[in-house]
């Protein structure tokens, strides 16, 4: 099933682990050298610069190509019609196979861009077919985007299956998701009123599957996919209980209704969930020493502070930020003291440096790009906007 | 982990015994390392306490007494600066590394929080009276002093940003972008003075061996900054016949800091430099086929398109292969 070349695959895990322990400090790299030797790797998969660049040029060559055969063919009348979108996705694939088998491509850009347009194409082609270019779906009615989900959950379960990609993978998951929802609204009586607890169910059957799918020989070539699934299925656990979630579907799926605004039923359970389960993901993720669970949790803590924020207005929003600062402050500054010696298996100094290839830091990077607002910002703060920056109005 | 793969591998011949023994040693007590996640609840804990703050002060401006208010702020930034003064290496010419991530995020505090001083001062009590150009060059030589003295990128970006400010321009892309620099057309000329400023900057950084780790900072400005100027000043004369000059001026300059980056081996700004050279040939290209205006022209143009991306493709793989060799 999967396109690429397995034993390079295998030998990619090696040196990958490898490269790893030589960043550690704990390969030399002579050693380092003898088993890139003996456990070759022929793929063409350039730093992400050069990978970015390829993305963007595939997709002016597909952009244009497409362009030039429309044209050559336009007299001929095939062009108007959905056929014509598949023939062209067609192409497309067909390159994206050609460039992987022959070329030997695998995540350069270019595989990425091919995948993409080629996808895209096929759907685009499904609904115009199924649709006859009945584009808006008889007046908001959802019922015949039930196919165009299922084509595109087909479609995508083989791709990301063929090409391992991760993004992809992701996308299946949310493709899965959408059409279980609207197959509960459209052919359950009841489907639209347990959709949270549906949504929630499969998210977590999902993620339970991937994280033991983790340890299993099957999928060892799928572990960036694995990662991608277990992060989007925890966000959408939590997601289907979030208070705010809920009442916003609610509201689209219900409105006004006789007895009034849509109300979120049972936030016995709702508010809870919104507020815990952040934590106990962060808990757990520190607990079982998993990045993924601890990362999204900290990520949802965020979320679920702006969810209680957006209902309750405890305190003044300066206030609350001021302590919020104060408390991440002294919380980490604590954490790291207590972890200056590695203790429980913990520890908060790095283990690698993050350096991307090219030679670039990656915080100076974040850096420069976020903090380019700080300085005007706290400026004109207090401009109450007749001192507007400090004179970077074009007046002065 | 486990050390399954290492032992195949020393069977194998290719990890030394003492290799081996160290790597199984280690995995005994393996680490979790929770740098990542300590270093962005400080940055957040920094940007937030600043923010709340900034915003406290602005809403009680009236309530609260104006010198407590000062205070307040003084004695944030004074605590800042005394624990980086306590915590902080000697001074070097070359990098020096941090104490902590601690003491990074501390020091941007220190800082942000001076701004808000000085700002406040300004807007209270007109320290600086109308004098706008000083009001914003103090602070911008105070971020430039803390940044060489204390070693710090992101604030080094920030007094880069200040600069730009005193300039009586914005850096930020997006600003520039949606303003549209073509009704300001007076900003052209000292935004590519800043450009090219910084540029030397970062050349001369390296040159003499002064914080040679700051150049990656100065370059990106400089050069991004350099080549919008270039480019706007491009489509602001688009009718005037001598506006292909600018462009000749993106080619120069892309010449100049290609073998500089070629030099250096770095991806980032290959990329960065090649894709804004393509973007200069292809204006030049499409508007000779729009003056063309006929049908051969619209396939013509549509060929150019094709042929330069694949040919940009080979081109982008084979440097890779020529920098990776070197």
């Amino acid at each position: 099933m999967i396109i690429y070349n397995k034993t390079w695959l295998a030998n990619l895990i090696i040196q990958d682990q490898m490269n790893k322990s030589v960043i550690a400090g704990d390969l030399p790299k002579e050693e380092f050298k003898n088993i890139e030797r003996t456990y070759p790797v022929g793929f063409y998969s350039p730093n992400i610069f050069v990978r970015t660049g390829l993305f963007v040029l595939t997709c002016i060559i597909a952009l244009f190509g497409g362009c030039l055969l429309s044209y050559i063919f336009w007299d001929t009348g095939m062009v108007d019609s959905g056929g014509w979108i598949l023939f062209l996705g067609l192409i497309s694939y067909i390159a994206l196979e050609i460039v992987v088998k022959k070329k030997n491509h695998f995540r350069s850009g270019t595989d990425d861009a091919l995948l993409w347009i080629s996808g895209g194409l096929f759907c685009v082609s499904f609904v115009w077919m199924t649709a006859k270019l009945n584009w808006f779906f008889n007046n908001g009615d959802l019922h015949s985007s039930i196919p165009i989900a299922t084509f595109a959950l087909l479609l995508s379960i083989y791709l990301a299956l063929r090409f391992a990609d991760s993004l992809m993978a992701l996308f299946s998951f949310l493709a899965l998701l959408s059409l279980i929802v609207m197959l509960a609204i459209y052919h359950l009586s009841f489907g639209a009123s347990i959709l949270p607890f549906l949504v929630m169910l499969i998210s977590a059957v999902v993620y339970y599957f991937f994280l033991s799918a983790g340890s299993k020989l099957k999928f060892v070539h799928y572990q960036h996919c694995l990662l991608f699934l277990q992060t989007g299925s925890l966000l959408t656990l939590y997601l289907a209980g979030n208070y705010y979630v809920v009442q916003q579907l609610g509201n689209e799926l219900y409105g006004y209704t006789s007895i009034g605004p849509y109300k979120v039923p049972y936030p016995i359970f709702f508010w809870p969930w919104t507020i815990l389960v952040p934590f106990i993901y962060t808990g757990l993720g520190i607990y079982k020493k998993n990045v993924i669970l601890l990362r999204t949790g900290l990520v949802l803590i965020a979320i679920a502070a702006i969810t209680f924020k957006n209902y309750y207005h405890v305190l003044p929003i300066e206030v609350t930020l001021v302590l919020i600062g104060l408390f991440t402050l002294a919380g980490s500054y604590l954490t790291i003291r207590y972890l200056k010696t590695p203790r429980n298996g913990f520890t908060s100094r790095e283990l690698q440096q993050d350096t991307i290839a090219g030679g670039i830091n990656m915080e100076s990077l974040i850096i420069a790009t976020t903090q380019l607002d700080a300085p005007k910002g706290t400026e004109t703060r207090f401009g109450g906007g007749d001192f507007g920056g400090g004179g970077s109005s074009s007046t002065f | 982990m486990n050390t399954d793969l290492y032992k195949k591998l020393h069977n194998e011949g290719l990890i030394s015994d003492e290799t081996l023994e160290k790597i199984i040693a280690k995995n005994t007590t393996p680490l979790f390392s929770l740098h990542w996640e300590l270093k962005t609840l400080l940055y957040l804990g920094v940007t937030l306490l600043s923010t709340g703050l900034g915003v406290l002060i602005y809403k009680n401006i009236d309530t609260i007494g104006h010198q407590f208010i000062l205070l307040f702020i003084a004695a944030i930034c004074a605590g800042c600066f005394i624990y980086c003064i306590k915590n902080r290496n000697p001074f070097s010419r070359e990098k020096s590394d941090s104490p902590s991530s601690f003491y990074d995020y501390i020091l941007l505090l220190g800082c942000l929080s001076l701004l808000s001083f000085l700002g406040y001062l300004q807007f209270q009590y007109h320290v600086f009276g109308d004098n706008y150009g000083l009001a914003t060059l103090i602070p911008m030589l105070i971020l430039f002093y803390v940044a060489y003295e204390f070693d710090h990128i992101g604030i080094l970006c920030m007094g880069i940003t200040n600069l730009a400010i005193w300039l009586g321009l914005t850096v930020n892309p997006y600003t520039i972008l949606s303003n549209g620099l073509g009704s300001n057309n007076s900003l052209i000329i000292p935004y590519l003075f800043l450009g090219l400023f910084l540029l030397a900057a970062g050349y001369v950084s390296e040159r003499y061996n002064f914080k040679k780790h700051f150049k990656f900072t100065y370059q990106n400005f400089g050069l991004n900054i350099s080549f919008l100027a270039l480019f706007t000043g491009y489509f602001t004369t688009y009718d005037n016949a001598l506006s292909f000059l600018w462009l000749i001026g993106v080619f120069v300059l892309a010449f100049i800091l290609y073998t500089d980056a070629l030099k250096n081996k770095s991806f980032y700004f290959l990329l960065l430099i090649i894709l804004y050279a393509y973007t200069a040939i292809s204006t030049l290209i499409v508007r000779v086929l729009f003056n063309m205006n006929s049908e051969a022209a619209f396939v013509m143009g549509l060929l150019y398109f094709i042929g330069s991306a694949i040919c940009l493709i080979i081109a982008l793989i084979q440097l890779n292969k020529k920098i990776k060799e070197s």
